[in-house]
């Protein structure tokens, strides 16, 4: 009841101060004017036209042609490089190709592979903005508003980032534009065209030829009978009438296109666990040729998480043999890490130790989900080991041991407050072991005003007798005790002991125990003192 | 006369028999008798020491408990540095450490069976540059192996102690340093067999003190 009237209260004291501070009236979530939102944004088309050629796994040297389908009236889908050379473009009849050159490879169109590349650069593109839509079957829209002023402006932009595509093998078509839709269209059909403003945009795509446009058949047909070359020409029809008669979904592209009509992109976001594949030229007989493929699948491994300041602490290996059988090999790390150097020692102790039942045809790696990680600061003027980098490297270490021995046979020790000795101490996991500084476990004893020994067995060790007294290589001398120790009725593990410091005639110190429970009377060895 | 000597002696051209124990990095051992026989410096670290034991569990964690209370009370207190137990022979027991003063949370225990797995963790805890000592239980081992090991502990700074059978005292070794240790009903009597530039010697009743 009183906080609405505060509020008004406040608010009529500042509409005293001037108009200048008066309320503003609360905005409304009302639809925004498309206009207006789009014109702020800057869209980059990438198109790969040679993607279905380089996303399969052949030789990319010799002429190469991709088809959609293998029919004797097929047409080219997409050439690779040397094909692209010798005068052979995508949409040329087959046995038009086959002319122009000798030894063509013709190989079929993978869309998973295709569909795999495209994401792959997609990720990449994630470096130059945070706004990528994968627009099937394979081009990439770049909202680069928001980074032109970080990469110092769209020309220096669009530098650099064809020049890191160029290292990655690939030599994309792009345009920029106010809209998205525009800007794709350009990509493919009319390459590095820069159009800023609306008023440009408006003048280049009114020249723009509908053939160029990937619509379908039947609209491009219509508008042939109607005599309709340009999109300038298709603008200036009736509104109505073109609606009716080429479809709500070209018409709304148009709009789209034109600036005219918001329209919505999936963003693309990158999945929280990596996966990546890689097909291997030659079958893998031994373990080691696997290692260089294994290191660039951990390389782009590292790219994705250097991008995002992200570490894994869990990468698997999948190694997948002729006839779909496959090897599953898993790496751990008990911090996360991200760089190659940090999975390789691990990585090569394995694969010293593993037997491949058949030849690796295929490698698979995927992690565990991505963590953020605050990368070492190092230390001032190089002075001494930092807290991070010695934490590192005593992980490696613990890592790497455990690559090798087994998960459990590398682990920590700590104190338990309890009275039974065998329940006095527990393994510790790597988690608390490399936390720094260690928590307290439990409630730590008062130190115990008898002495504990250094060793404890296993398992207590029977004694035998000797007139009632315990032997342990010769008549044991018993020096401290008894220590009575009688716990653990609540869980089933009772006992009942007294304990004795004691010594053999080779002087070892040990610890020794005497039942109680029993009528007849046991020795136990449970420790040495040594 | 002694300037003169001094004088001489500072000149690169005279080699000494003795090293100069500022030289290398030593831990004391907590046992003043030991401390003596091993050039008033204590354990040299970087360095392969061999125990030899009529018995796992005859005095070699009591012998080398006071040197690693010191290694861990020493460190820098932000790093983390391990104290690393190859293949021990029972339970190190955390309460006992704990009375000793050690924190367990340097612990870190490696069960290995096979020699070559002990020797390869050895090998891998030196080599890692985390840790604050290396302790070892290992028996008979090819002299080819010992070697690497020492090479990879002369890299290091940590306290690298092999525990191994009286028995292997007849073996020749690369270990800079070799004990035999007895124990006795007043504490532990040691012999050492080799040390640097120093000849062997018998020390009594060491832990009684």
């Amino acid at each position: 009841m009183h906080t609405p009237s505060k509020i008004i209260r406040r608010s009529a004291c500042v509409g005293q101060t001037g108009d200048l501070f008066a309320p503003q009236p609360v905005p409304t979530p009302s639809v925004v004017s498309a206009r207006s939102v789009i014109r702020e944004s800057c869209w980059f088309a990438l198109s790969f036209p040679a993607l279905a050629a380089v996303a399969l796994p052949i030789d990319p040297a010799p002429p190469t042609v991709v088809v959609a389908a293998m029919q004797r009236e097929a047409s080219v889908w997409a050439v690779n490089a040397s094909a692209a050379r010798s005068g052979i473009s995508a949409g040329m009849p087959l046995s038009v190709a086959e002319l122009k050159v000798d030894s063509l490879q013709v190989v079929m169109r993978d869309e998973r592979r295709e569909r795999q590349a495209l994401l792959q650069r997609a990720d990449w593109a994630t470096r130059w903005t945070s706004w990528v839509s994968v627009q099937p079957p394979d081009a990439l829209l770049l909202e680069v508003r928001g980074s032109l002023s970080l990469f110092g402006g769209l020309e220096r932009l669009q530098q650099q980032l064809l020049a890191d595509f160029l290292v990655q093998g690939d030599s994309p078509q792009w345009s920029v534009a106010p809209t998205a839709l525009a800007a794709l269209w350009l990509a493919r059909a009319r390459p590095s065209t820069v159009v800023e403003s609306m008023e440009a945009l408006r003048s280049v795509l009114a020249v723009m030829p509908l053939a160029a446009i990937q619509w379908p058949e039947a609209v491009l047909s219509t508008c042939h009978r109607w005599g309709v070359r340009t999109l300038g020409e298709l603008r200036r029809l009736p509104r109505d009438g073109v609606q009716r008669r080429l479809g709500v979904t070209v018409f709304h592209e148009l709009e789209a296109a034109y600036g005219e009509r918001p329209s919505l992109r999936r963003r693309w976001v990158a999945p929280a666990r990596f996966s990546a594949r890689v097909d291997l030229p030659d079958p893998c007989e031994t373990t080691h040729q696997l290692l260089p493929s294994m290191q660039t699948l951990l390389r782009q491994l590292e790219d994705c998480l250097r991008v995002r300041a992200a570490a894994v602490s869990v990468v698997r290996f999948t190694l997948i043999h002729r006839g779909q059988t496959s090897t599953q090999l898993s790496l751990g790390r008990s911090l996360p890490a991200w760089r190659v150097e940090d999975w390789v020692p691990l990585l090569t102790e394995r694969l010293t130790r593993l037997s491949l039942p058949a030849a690796v045809e295929a490698l698979m790696l995927c992690s565990s989900t991505r963590v953020t990680q605050v990368p070492d600061s190092g230390t001032l003027a190089g002075h001494g080991v930092s807290t991070v980098v010695s934490v590192a490297q005593a992980s490696l270490l613990l890592d790497r041991l455990r690559a090798r021995l087994g998960q459990h046979a590398v682990h920590g020790l700590c104190e338990v407050a309890e009275h039974r000795p065998e329940h006095a101490y527990r393994c510790v996991d790597s988690q608390t072991l490399l936390s720094q500084p260690a928590p307290a476990m439990g409630v730590r004893l008062s130190p115990q005003a008898v002495s504990r020994p250094l060793w404890l067995l296993h398992t207590p060790s029977r004694l035998s007798q000797i007139a009632g007294r315990p032997c342990y290589g010769g008549r044991l001398v018993l020096s401290d005790g008894p220590e009575r120790i009688e716990s653990g009725w609540w869980d089933g593990k009772a006992i009942a002991r007294d304990y004795y410091r004691a010594h053999n005639p080779q002087g070892l110190q040990l610890w020794v125990f005497r039942t109680r429970a029993e009528s007849q009377p046991q020795w136990f060895l449970h420790g040495l003192f040594g | 006369m002694k300037a003169r000597l001094d004088a001489l002696l500072a000149a690169t051209r005279v080699w000494r028999s003795v090293v100069d124990p500022v030289v290398t990095p030593h831990v004391p051992t907590g046992w003043p008798t030991l401390d003596a026989a091993l050039g008033s410096v204590g354990w040299p670290l970087g360095s392969l020491i061999e125990l030899l034991l009529p018995a796992a569990g005859a005095g070699e964690l009591s012998l080398l408990l006071p040197a690693l209370k010191t290694l861990t009370d020493t460190r820098e207190l932000t790093t983390k540095r391990w104290l690393v137990c190859i293949a021990p022979p029972h339970v190190v027991y955390p309460p006992a450490l704990l009375q000793a003063g050690i924190a367990t949370e340097h612990l870190l225990l490696v069960d290995a069976t096979a020699v070559n797995d002990r020797l390869w963790a050895i090998e891998q805890a030196l080599r890692s540059g985390s840790c604050l000592a290396v302790l070892a239980w290992l028996d008979a081992v090819d002299d080819r192996w010992l070697r690497r090991i020492k090479r990879a502990a002369v890299d290091s700074t940590a306290l690298v102690v092999l525990c191994r059978s009286v028995a292997q005292q007849t073996q020749p070794s690369p270990a800079s340093l070799r004990l035999v240790l007895r124990p006795t009903p007043h504490g532990l009597d040691l012999h050492v067999i080799k040390r640097k530039a120093l000849g062997a010697i018998w020390i009594r009743d060491v832990l009684s003190g």
